[in-house]
């Protein structure tokens, strides 16, 4: 997977004409290195912690071992964190295709670092190098499909653990912490994002009999995203069929090569359930992904993976499907 | 100095009033703020958190104008907006992900713009530098990170500081109930599994960082290949089985009230330390009391790596080449001031510790064949010395 995926990432960087990625996000690190860094949350400001040269295809890595690091990522191209930004610049400068480089990609900047790579790199152009790497994430190897399917599964068997424990007395918060523990139990300590239980922030609130609770939750396996949402009533089984389930099938019969936004919207309102202040799907892969139903406009294709999420009469269900020339698929865990 | 408990409000009006006055200062028209904890620290807000890629896309804004006290605040999250923030300085997120909400944005800013005025933003998404270029190329933008936040973040006032003992305290809580656990046979992953269980009961906010609980080399050779040819910290976490007497170095953070804890311990699965090993934890112990020993208003970085090196014998510095002795904590879990990087000694000297700075000291004591030893202390100068803001024991090391 890891040659696959560097090889769309390199054919991305022909098609944009860019010689060099310096990327700053974990995702995109992620994906033409395969090395698995440690998780933090929240977004970071952009600093260069991984490098992928096109006329090579050779990766430079922020690593200070070998830990965590595939076997096709030379030792040799490994660089340890710094704080001082002369010698990370030194460092980078050292890489002789980042050097001769003409246009390099970005996938994001800070003011300093501008004006540090435009001084390290003078015969450069700086360009965008998150489109870059976008379009190369966008359809999924077979494999990435097999990543978010385990991701799924770890997601889906931790909540249907703590839904069974979801009984009157409970707080909302324990809700979080269970589901938490069950998805390190099953071999995984890193979140998408910590779940909605009840509330997006979980909170005192002791659960009663009867009370509708919406789950949401997301986890990351290998650095591929899968999540669910449901909706049950504390005390009840889990229902087998929600106000949700129709206009889910609807989403998921609208969502195939060629559909728009659009097209999922016209489904949505076909089905005459109010529209949320959530979008109704967007891309997960290596994380939350375009396209976000609501924000971007071009035509799904093949290939590409999408969250889908249908609420009516404050029932959810979110579930992921790939789209495929014969429509969509759900993601079974 | 810190209260008891924090008084949120104030907290806020506080650092309101420092990061305007810091803007009349140095003369900027606006700051307009992106990365996760800045735009924490500048309003207060919450989001959820998540990994980098969803957290960029649902991110918080912070625009805040010379002049007006109240930061503008964009977000995705309405229930995380503080109940004291105005509600017309609340606006809808934007997706800075895309062309159109960056677009948007930026004639945010240039409506709220005095003409020619200098922006200082920390960070650009690639859409925003675009839309920045097509409609504000003629504003100058200097990096809010390097001359605005980590200014105004520097010196904590009494409640920052009882956040962070607050935060210290839940995640110490948690880690009690870890360490009573702990056992030969157990995975990396369920410490924290049970880990994560406690600190969302006790009352987290969030988790800030995958737990690290690395199992030490028995030498630098025979452990992951090294770039700096040190030892190597952290790895990170996996369903690793522990074996008895392997030696455990433990890294932890979470968030509450929007300031970070960082725990810091090493442990022993199902063994009492070996005479070698406590001599690591001593030497351990001596750095850190030598360097506590000086602490005090008007020390410098470079007096408390002194202090360091000469109780690591003289010659070596005590913690690994490419991290540092000492990092300071507040709304990210390692912030300013840095000490003992590779910035070198003449920055050392320019840190100067004022009451309100606080740092987490993590030196390392390794031999091979020990497993090594390494613990962090979270200190807060104060008006005539210091108080410590850690508090957890030693085991199985004393």
């Amino acid at each position: 997977m890891n040659a696959e995926r560097r090889a769309r990432a390199l054919a991305a960087m022909t098609d944009a004409g860019v010689d060099a990625l310096i990327l700053g996000r974990e995702a995109n690190a992620r994906y033409v290195s395969g090395a698995r860094r440690l998780w933090l949350a929240g977004a970071r400001a952009f600093a260069p912690g991984c490098v992928l040269v096109a006329a090579t295809g050779a990766v430079h890595l922020l690593n200070s071992s070998d830990d965590g690091v595939p076997s096709d990522v030379a030792f040799e191209h490994l660089y340890a964190i710094t704080w001082n930004p002369a010698n990370l610049m030194a460092r980078l400068a050292r890489i002789p295709e980042l050097t001769a480089a003409r246009r390099i990609g970005v996938d994001s900047l800070t003011p300093m670092m501008e004006s540090l790579l435009v001084a390290t790199f003078p015969d450069a152009e700086l360009v965008d190098g998150q489109s870059v790497m976008l379009a190369a994430r966008q359809q999924k190897l077979p494999d990435e499909i097999d990543a978010i399917r385990d991701a799924v599964r770890v997601a889906t068997q931790a909540l249907d653990a703590t839904i069974a424990m979801a009984r009157p007395g409970v707080r909302e918060r324990d809700l979080l912490a269970h589901f938490e523990q069950r998805m390190c139990e099953l071999g995984t300590t890193t979140a998408a994002f910590e779940g909605t239980f009840g509330h997006a922030f979980p909170s005192d609130r002791v659960l009663a009999s009867g009370d509708r609770v919406v789950l949401d939750t997301g986890v990351l396996v290998n650095g591929y995203e899968g999540g669910l949402a449901r909706t049950i009533v504390c005390d009840e089984p889990p229902p087998t069929t929600t106000p949700a389930d129709d206009l889910f099938d609807a989403l998921m019969a609208a969502t195939r090569p060629g559909a728009t936004g659009a097209d999922l919207w016209s489904a949505w309102d076909a089905s005459g359930a109010a529209r949320p202040a959530q979008p109704i799907a967007h891309g997960v892969g290596l994380g939350f992904e375009p396209p976000v139903v609501g924000a971007d406009h071009d035509p799904l294709v093949s290939g590409m993976t999408l969250s889908l999420r249908a609420e009516r009469d404050g029932w959810i269900r979110r579930d992921t499907v790939v789209v495929t020339e014969q429509g969509a698929q759900r993601i079974f865990g | 100095m810190i209260p008891d408990a924090p008084d949120l409000a104030r907290l806020r009006a506080d650092r309101r009033a420092k990061l305007n006055g810091a803007l009349a200062h140095k003369d900027a028209a606006a700051t307009v703020l992106l990365g996760t904890t800045n735009v924490r620290w500048a309003t207060g807000a919450r989001v959820v958190a998540a990994d980098h890629g969803r957290a960029a896309r649902l991110r918080n804004i912070a625009v805040v104008v010379n002049g007006d006290a109240v930061p503008h605040l964009f977000t995705h999250t309405p229930d995380g907006v503080p109940s004291d923030h105005p509600a017309d300085h609340v606006h809808a997120g934007f997706d800075l992900e895309t062309d159109s909400g960056a677009a948007a944005l930026v004639a945010f800013v240039s409506e709220h713009l005095e003409a020619n005025g200098r922006v200082l933003l920390d960070e650009w998404t690639m859409p925003l530098r675009r839309a920045w270029a097509s409609r504000l190329l003629h504003v100058a933008v200097a990096d809010a990170a390097v001359n605005l936040m980590g200014e105004v973040k520097l010196v904590k006032t009494g409640d920052e500081l009882a956040c962070i003992r607050a935060a210290q305290r839940l995640n110490e809580e948690a880690m009690r109930d870890v360490f009573g656990a702990l056992h030969a046979g157990m995975r990396q992953c369920d410490l924290s599994a049970l880990f994560l269980r406690r600190v969302f009961e006790l009352g987290a906010h969030q988790n800030t960082v995958d737990p690290i609980w690395e199992v030490m080399a028995d030498s630098v050779a025979s452990g992951p290949r090294s770039v700096t040819g040190d030892v190597v910290f952290p790895t990170v976490t996996t369903d690793r089985v522990l074996s008895p007497g392997d030696v455990i170095w433990v890294d932890a953070g979470i968030t509450l009230n929007g300031y970070d804890s960082d725990f810091g311990r090493t442990w022993i699965a199902d063994a009492e330390p070996k005479p070698a090993q406590r001599d690591q934890f001593r030497r351990w112990k001596d750095i850190i009391d030598a360097v506590l020993a000086i602490v005090e208003p008007g020390v410098t970085g470079g007096d408390l790596v002194r202090a360091a090196v000469a109780a690591n014998g003289g010659s070596h510095r005590p913690w690994l080449p490419h991290l540092y002795l000492a990092h300071g904590i507040g709304v990210d879990s390692a912030e300013a001031p840095f000490i003992g990087t590779d910035l070198g000694p003449d920055f050392d000297e320019t840190i100067v510790l004022r009451p309100g700075m606080v740092f987490v000291l993590e030196p390392i004591a390794w031999a091979d064949g020990t497993g090594g030893y390494r613990s962090e202390e979270i200190v807060a100068v104060t008006d005539d010395g210091f108080e410590l803001l850690s508090d957890f024991h030693y085991g199985p090391y004393a």
